[in-house]
């Protein structure tokens, strides 16, 4: 039982309200309850009709006027994802250098968990959307 | 399934010269490639067995390889600079 019908019984057990009055919130509460329901139905409706992004589109416009530079790139996540499982072929020796290397420029990263949950982080890169705004530079990143 | 690019669009253009650009019909390579890769396929099976840590990547390598540039159906890089544009693209 909701906290909303029980408060509802408990004003008419105390009789602030009547039966009639009970009966009309009751209905009210199941209304909304309903409503909201086929909201967060058709919200996942929604989500699963949209179409998967197959893309990272990364979009970098530098300088003005005629020393403007414009770099557009489009890059298959499929691409991105046989990468990180090519790495895994990279020698264990070399990927801790790697690692190590990366570390003491302060990245830590390990090739070997990457492509453990390549597929999670592709996942997670599907909803990726950056935008930098500078004076002269502008970078975006986004899924497409 | 992942389809291989088919075609490989190349266009370069300088100011002040004239533009340049080509379409490469790499499904004309995919055949050989599947052949190249049937030849070696008994050789990098023999040499497997001998290779010790190196097992992983020479059974592995070439397939994993492949599929990687399967994968870059799709891919797009357009370089724009004050007097030259560079744009090569996978379809």
């Amino acid at each position: 039982m909701s906290d909303e019908r029980r408060r509802i019984l408990d004003l008419l057990g105390c009789g602030k309200i009547s039966a009639e009055e009970a009966e009309q919130l009751l209905d009210a509460l199941a209304g909304e309850s309903a409503q909201g329901a086929s909201q967060e139905a058709l919200a996942t409706t929604a989500a699963e009709a949209k179409p998967k992004a197959r893309y990272l589109r990364i979009l970098v416009d530098d300088g003005e006027g005629e020393k403007k530079e414009h770099v557009d790139i489009r890059v298959p996540f499929e691409l991105l994802l046989a990468g990180i499982k090519l790495s895994a072929l990279i020698p264990k020796k070399a990927q801790d250098k790697l690692s190590a290397s990366l570390s003491s420029k302060g990245i830590n990263l390990n090739l070997g968990d990457l492509t453990g949950t390549a597929e999670e982080l592709i996942e997670s890169f599907r909803n990726l959307a950056i935008n930098v705004d500078e004076e002269k530079t502008k970078v975006r990143i986004f899924c497409e | 399934m992942i389809c291989p690019p088919m075609l490989l669009r190349l266009r370069i253009s300088h100011e002040g010269r004239r533009r340049w650009g080509c379409w490469l019909p790499l499904l004309l390579l995919w055949p050989f490639a599947l052949a190249l890769m049937l030849l070696f396929l008994p050789l990098a099976l023999l040499a497997s067995v001998f290779a010790g840590r190196w097992r992983k990547p020479l059974l592995l390598g070439g397939p994993m390889l492949l599929a990687a540039i399967w994968s870059t159906r799709g891919l797009v890089i357009n370089v724009r600079g004050p007097d030259r544009e560079v744009h090569v693209s996978l379809c």
